[in-house]
């Protein structure tokens, strides 16, 4: 059969069982699996498994269920509580300002937390009841909280990035600093959105009680204290990530320690909350580990096949240029985020990408970047949001999908924007990473 | 019929829970490696290889867990739009593919081990354990999964005959 025939089929099967509720990690493997039957002997099967079990050895993989439980404990730590209030009480006078303070304190947070939802769920659960008991909009509350847990793609550690390197031998130190940059631009338009929406619909964002604005100068400044803790521990794993002492997952363990000490500290630490914050781990990072199994097999066989090379060529007769194919590929991921989640798309597509990326002589690293963007519009970008998923689990039960998405449009429209700009400016997100060597 | 299949469900749960426990191990080895490493300057030997089998571990046993409380990420657009009976026999259908990736795996998992076995194959590093272990953990974990889904369909095959026989 001709491979491109054979491409569709694959997609359009993918898609099917997708679609009648066959979990995607099943759905990509039992593709693979009637792939390499029809293609091949039985006993290819045995490279399937093999792809599995190595990729289950993969000591860069062994970061992910420690960066997972560093966040469960920090979840259950009630750091995050601290945090939105340190940081929200200087916003008392400023139109939006809880707002804003949820994206700030979702920046703070994302730099010792690598996965999203435990972001979405941590902030969403009290910022959200703070915001409407102020009578916020509906809109700019939903918002705001799910697009700042998408911080936690860009700003280190980051899954996304772990998992990029993991496939493509970048390094997972330069792909941390280079996010740095991106996350930091895109939390300030963030920002901007909200002080400009605010600005234009005063209604939307009540300021504070004057209760609230009493609070002196010293007791703001004493309520900071609470920063002392997560922004050590954000430093120390961060800072041995950089200074080169440590792999990322070393640098996963400190902050599961450091993770402890700030619970210890908070007397939050009990047998209890270290159980369920193990199970909680064994759960999201089992999830994510099925996920990337089903395309390690799917991606095998597809190679095998011949599938790769002829996408490669495909994409290479086209003729668009370098650029021209960049661009091909942003709109391929933005349009597989609307549908599949960012494991499926980084194992499925970034083994055929990377080499032709590379050819060109783009940077990896910066690749790796726009690849980060990419997901970060996948996780806003209806009908599979994740992003949206997530602060559904923590809202009033009235709160509908519709709602949700219709708040985080705006921050998606951001995104693309600001996707764009690192596209076109590879500096932005390579001059952090050039600096620190 | 309905107590096996709890069973199963206690089963899985338990063992999911239970390997909660290699998440500690793992946080507790490497910076056990790390505080070697830089106090006394003796690093271990055992400390990443060993790590990577216990997550290894984990992520095979508790694929049954995850499953069992619909953890396994899905696209549930049209699924959640079904009538609870729609949903099961859509379920039903979908159940062989399942199947067909668990026996694949299972079949070709269980030579690739016994293939190990026979040559007494180890990773040759340092350390130099051998690596059958971890492979029959795997086959074990594919088993488990296996088993769940299994009971899934019983239960969704009861749910489609129940509301017939109304």
């Amino acid at each position: 059969m001709n491979t491109g025939i054979l491409s569709l089929l694959i997609v359009g099967a993918m898609v099917t069982l997708m679609v009648l509720g066959l979990p995607l990690a099943f759905s990509i493997g039992a593709v693979a699996v009637c792939l390499t039957l029809y293609m091949f002997e039985p006993s290819v099967l045995t490279m399937l498994v093999s792809r599995i079990f190595e990729m289950s050895l993969d000591t860069a993989l062994v970061s992910v269920p420690l960066f997972v439980m560093m966040a469960s404990i920090l979840k259950k730590s009630g750091i995050a509580e601290q945090l939105f209030n340190a940081v929200h009480i200087w916003s008392g006078r400023l139109r939006g300002g809880l707002a804003v303070g949820t994206i700030l304190a979702n920046l703070i947070m994302a730099a010792m937390v690598g996965i999203v939802g435990a972001e979405i769920v941590t902030f969403g659960l009290f910022a959200l009841p703070v915001m409407l008991e102020r009578k916020y909009d509906y809109k700019l509350a939903l918002g705001s909280i799910t697009a700042g847990g998408g911080l936690a793609t860009l700003i280190p550690p980051s899954i996304v990035f772990i998992i990029y390197g993991m496939i493509t031998g970048t390094s997972i130190g330069d792909l941390f600093i280079a996010g740095i940059v991106p996350g930091v631009i895109l939390c300030f338009s963030f920002i901007g959105y909200i002080l400009w929406h605010c600005w234009r619909n005063p209604e939307a964002a009540p300021i504070a009680a004057v209760e609230d604005l009493r609070l002196s100068i010293r007791q703001k400044l004493a309520m900071q204290k609470s920063l002392i803790a997560p922004i050590l521990l954000a430093g120390s794993v961060l800072g041995s990530l950089y200074a080169g002492i440590a792999t990322p997952t070393e640098a996963a363990a400190v902050g599961v320690g450091g993770a402890v000490i700030c619970a210890i500290l908070n007397r939050k630490l009990s047998w209890a909350m270290c159980w369920s914050s193990s199970v909680e781990t064994v759960r999201v990072s089992a999830m994510m580990a099925w996920l990337i199994f089903g395309a390690q097999t799917l991606i095998g066989a597809y190679t095998l096949a011949g599938g790769t090379d002829f996408v490669k060529n495909l994409m290479i007769s086209m003729d668009l240029g370098p650029w021209g194919t960049i661009i091909l590929i942003n709109l391929i991921w933005v349009f597989l985020g609307c549908i599949i989640d960012w494991i499926g798309i980084c194992m499925l597509t970034v083994p055929i990408f990377f080499p032709i990326v590379k050819s060109y002589g783009f940077d990896p690293v910066w690749f790796g970047v726009v690849f980060c963007m990419n997901m970060h519009i996948a996780y806003l970008s209806p009908p599979f949001a994740m992003s949206a998923f997530y602060t559904k689990s923590i809202s009033p039960p009235e709160v509908t999908m519709t709602d949700i998405y219709s708040a985080t449009l705006p921050y998606l429209y951001m995104t693309v924007v600001v996707t764009i700009i690192m596209v076109a400016f590879p500096s932005l997100s390579l001059w952090l990473p050039l600096q620190m060597r | 019929m309905n107590r096996m299949l709890d069973a199963i469900d206690n089963f899985n749960s338990t063992i999911g829970k239970a390997v909660g426990v290699f998440s500690f191990f793992t946080a507790g080895a490497i910076l056990y490696e790390i505080f070697m490493r830089f106090v006394f300057a003796r690093p271990t030997v055992w400390a990443s290889e060993s790590t990577a089998f216990a997550c290894s571990m984990m992520y095979m046993l508790a694929g049954a867990l995850v499953m069992r409380e619909d953890g396994h990420m899905r696209i549930d657009m049209v699924h959640s739009k079904l009538t609870p009976r729609t949903r099961a026999i859509v379920d039903c259908l979908t159940y062989p593919f399942f199947v067909l990736y668990m026996v694949a795996l299972l079949w070709a998992g269980t030579v690739y081990t016994f293939d190990s076995i026979a040559v007494g194959q180890t990773t040759s590093s340092a350390w130099d354990p051998p690596i059958y272990p971890s492979k029959m953990i795997m086959l074990l974990g594919m088993l488990l999964l296996l088993i769940q889904g299994t009971a899934q369909l019983i239960r969704n095959l009861m749910i489609v005959c129940q509301r017939k026989a109304k």
